[in-house]
């Protein structure tokens, strides 16, 4: 089929999207900017003044980072396990709950963790405690649910890097006489770094953006910006304010993301042939 | 060394029972027979799937979402493809900023993105209508869809349809006998993907519901709040069902692999 200038047209609905898109996030930074007089700092200066805000805003990226080290933690070796024995099944595994949504998934957990949850009843059951222990409405709670959500995408990057390893690399170096620690450290782990690169940023851009999962299990005492957007938004029914707070989580999760894509980069260049990529 | 393996397997094992853990509890949960959740449960009942499926309330909300993802994911499919098929085949301008603008909404902390399309819907003046909810979910799944159609096509023969022309065919019998068919896998799990991901979207969905056009993860979602009814995980189980039901599809058309190698 030729191509001619004409079809350009045929991009046009994809483009239409696209404008609308930017239109939305246009009006966005409008509002966050839009004053009684004028346009004005006022929602981000309102933002910074208050301690409690400015503590949410450092809480977030608190739990957004350990969230991506656990998930990286162990999603590593389940890669490694998912690549040494690559049947379908454990694939779905990992897959079939990224399909379920994230709200019946955080239920699952409010529904282990809650006062009268799977764990209390459990642990009462047999004794070790007398009364519900507080499980969820807490740092921990709201950690294992985001973990949970998270950990598919980190397995996935890392497997996706991980299964494309030459063989012949950590064999070279074990007929050389290399301990398996050292195979490890010296060989595969520099290989396999861009994948937790990426993994680290997906988890890291996730849990910053969140809004259900802390929510739920987070409840009023543990917010995060996602859920302080929602409030301000649904709640409080402060458009402006909650435009400034949607800027403030965008810019800082760009400037979060930047060690993760320098790892990146660092990792890719020393790799044979990463020069050129 | 014998050691380590067995370590991996055992870790990995524990691993997949924590991923698996919540989801199993859901479905546990729904066959209680009592009014509140408890374990482990006391018998077993189906009265929380009569009360969900004789509930006008969850039927609607259900009926919406299906309506609502079939829209989003068909219209979808439908612009990335023709999209796809001008920048898989001649030289565009500005090609890798229109890429990269594709991906946004991925990139894009989901709240932001949320706020985002909530001002865009605002701007035209569509909250709390089935066309505003249509034209957000047309951009969060926009990613989702665009990918694999591009890889679609990027795999397929030209010279097939460079053969089919010298032996004298026109475009329209090209794209229907050639083009189209060798896409169709791309196109079908595409689909499907979108279909799945709109289906499940809360976050953007949650800013956009009207005061009687609610879709059904939001009333979940907003269920979960108000109360601890087993209704819920009943809810939860046929949602899950209807998914499972979907990936088996997929799996059948193109293969669950191709969500691994599309992130390579």
């Amino acid at each position: 089929m030729k191509f001619g200038h004409a079809t350009l047209l045929l991009l046009l609905p994809c483009v239409g999207l696209l404008i609308g898109m930017l239109t939305g996030v246009g009006s966005l930074v409008i509002q966050a900017f839009a004053g009684s007089q004028g346009p004005s700092i006022a929602n981000f200066t309102e933002f910074t003044s208050r301690p409690e805000v400015v503590g949410v805003f450092w809480y977030t990226h608190e739990v957004a980072l350990i969230v991506t080290l656990i998930c990286v933690f162990f999603s590593y070796p389940l890669a490694v396990f998912m690549a040494m024995r690559p049947r379908l099944i454990y694939l779905i595994l990992i897959l079939l709950p990224l399909m379920v949504s994230i709200v019946v998934r955080t239920y699952g957990w409010v529904v282990l963790l809650g006062p009268r949850g799977l764990v209390n009843t459990l642990l009462i059951d047999v004794g070790l405690i007398d009364r519900p222990m507080r499980l969820m409405f807490n740092t921990g709670g709201v950690v294992v649910g985001l973990v949970h959500i998270f950990i598919p995408f980190a397995v996935l990057s890392i497997l996706a890097v991980y299964v494309k390893i030459e063989k012949s690399l950590p064999e070279a170096a074990m007929s050389l006489g290399a301990s398996p620690f050292k195979v490890f450290t010296k060989v595969i782990l520099p290989l396999s770094l861009p994948g937790v690169a990426t993994a680290a940023t997906i988890v890291y851009l996730l849990t910053l953006g969140a809004i259900v999962t802390p929510l739920l299990l987070g409840g009023q005492q543990q917010t995060m910006l996602g859920t302080m957007i929602y409030n301000q938004m649904l709640v409080y029914y402060n458009f402006p304010a909650a435009s400034a707070s949607a800027i403030l989580l965008t810019a800082s999760a760009a400037i979060a993301v930047i060690p993760f894509q320098l790892i990146d980069r660092w990792a890719t260049r020393k790799l044979p042939g990463g020069e050129q990529s | 060394m014998k050691l380590g393996p067995a370590l991996l397997t055992s870790f990995a094992f524990a691993a997949f029972l924590f991923i698996l853990a919540p989801i199993l509890i859901v479905v546990m949960a729904s066959f209680t027979p009592r009014g509140y959740l408890d374990f482990p449960p006391q018998g077993l009942s189906l009265k929380w799937y009569a009360e969900v499926l004789g509930s006008w309330v969850w039927l609607r909300a259900f009926m919406f979402s299906v309506a609502l993802a079939f829209v989003a994911a068909t219209a979808t499919t439908f612009i990335c493809f023709l999209a796809a098929l001008v920048t898989t085949r001649r030289r565009v301008p500005g090609k890798s900023l229109f890429e990269l603008l594709v991906q946004l909404p991925l990139l894009l902390p989901h709240a932001a993105l949320a706020m985002a399309l909530f001002s865009l819907v605002l701007f035209i003046g569509l909250r709390g209508t089935f066309m505003g909810l249509v034209i957000a979910h047309l951009i969060v799944v926009m990613p989702f869809v665009y990918s694999p159609i591009v890889n679609g096509l990027r795999q397929h023969d030209l010279s097939l349809e460079e053969a089919a022309m010298t032996l004298g065919a026109d475009p329209v019998t090209i794209f229907r006998k050639i083009t189209l068919p060798m896409i169709r896998p791309a196109l079908v799990s595409a689909f499907l993907f979108s279909f799945i991901v709109s289906f499940d979207e809360v976050t953007v969905s949650v800013f956009l519901i009207g005061v009687d056009l609610t879709t059904l993860p939001v009333k979940i979602l907003s269920d979960i709040q108000a109360s601890a009814s087993p209704a819920i995980a009943a809810v939860s189980t046929l949602l899950m069902c209807l998914t499972l039901a979907m990936v088996y599809v997929v799996n059948r058309f193109v293969g669950i692999r191709m969500f691994v190698e599309n992130r390579a």
